[in-house]
């Protein structure tokens, strides 16, 4: 993998998933690795790991819906190591349902966590990477960004508001040596596809030309390249991780 | 206000006036005084992320906040 040493990454949806698996990559890199999630246990047991692999990293209990959460969450982070280097806006949840029935509680919880979250964790680092010069933001997308899904109006219209978003910033701070990129994951296996009947996910697999799930170290792999020093040319652009799923 | 606006003077961009204001208030400066500030941002060519530094750099250095 590439090297991350002396970098401070922040991590949230880090408890597990795609999140967990970035943090445990992140800091094999050699970044020390805040990891931000609502569940204290889980991330108790990330930090664990992490150590145990010879890695440091550092639990913040944060809900990234609330606005006074993330900005207590990212103070601390700056009050433990002095800078953040790289975000992870990995945090995300599901409330499906058919569109002409959805209820206004389901669209605005997923877009609040998943789209108006990222913005708020934006918020909170731009500040130190701007006096520094440097920045990684990794904003996590989906293929249904790009492709739809019935279902899931609110989950993809909040991971294509992901993609807007990255955009937008990517361009907004580029003279600052900040890069801004969105991944954007297939059908992986994780707790939140975990949930889904075994014949749903057959029926996914036969559209995955590498006939296959993807694993939640598949992307973190790609989030990892994107937060080093051989991706600093790459900005505004959305990497797609999806076994040739959806190709954009 | 965008990003990559480029601007030469403080008067092109309609917040100044609030730190302005607040420099003069919170750290009792006068108007030869702000004059002088102004004359050394606008010294170079300076864009909204100078700007928006700016302000955060005022607000760190003097422990003040400046709304805009």
């Amino acid at each position: 993998m590439f090297s991350l040493k002396d970098k401070v990454a922040v991590v949230t949806g880090a408890s597990q998933g795609i999140g967990r698996d970035t943090a445990l990559a992140l800091a094999e890199s050699g970044a020390t690795v805040a990891v931000a999630a609502r569940s204290e246990d889980k991330l108790s047991a990330l930090v664990a790991d992490i150590a145990a692999a010879g890695g440091t990293a550092f639990a913040v209990k944060m809900d990234v819906a609330d606005a006074e959460q993330v900005k207590a969450g990212f103070k601390q982070v700056l009050e433990k190591f002095g800078r953040i280097d790289i975000l992870v806006n990995n945090a995300a949840i599901t409330r499906d349902g058919l569109a002409m029935r959805m209820k206004a509680d389901d669209w605005e919880a997923v877009l609040r966590t998943n789209l108006t979250g990222a913005h708020l964790c934006i918020q909170q680092v731009l500040p130190t990477m701007m006096k520094t010069r440097a920045g990684r933001i990794i904003n996590i997308s989906s293929v249904v960004a790009q492709s739809g899904n019935a279902g899931q109006a609110n989950y993809v219209a909040a991971k294509a508001g992901i993609i807007g978003l990255t955009k937008a910033i990517a361009i907004e701070i580029a003279s600052r040596n900040i890069t801004v990129n969105a991944v954007a994951p297939g059908f992986v296996a994780t707790p939140m596809t975990d949930v889904l009947p075994d014949k749903v996910k057959e029926e996914l697999k036969t559209r995955i030309p590498l006939g296959r799930m993807g694993s939640a170290r598949d992307v973190a792999a790609a989030i990892v390249f994107l937060a080093s020093d051989e991706a600093s040319y790459i900005t505004g652009h959305v990497l797609n991780v999806n076994g040739g799923m959806h190709l954009a | 206000m965008v990003a990559t606006r480029r601007f030469r003077k403080l008067e092109e961009i309609p917040e100044w006036e609030a730190v302005r204001q607040t420099l003069m208030e919170k750290l009792s400066l006068d108007e030869l005084q702000i004059r002088q500030i102004e004359a050394q941002i606008e010294s170079k060519p300076f864009d909204s992320l100078d700007f928006v530094e700016l302000v955060m750099s005022l607000e760190q250095a003097f422990g003040i906040s400046i709304p805009l």
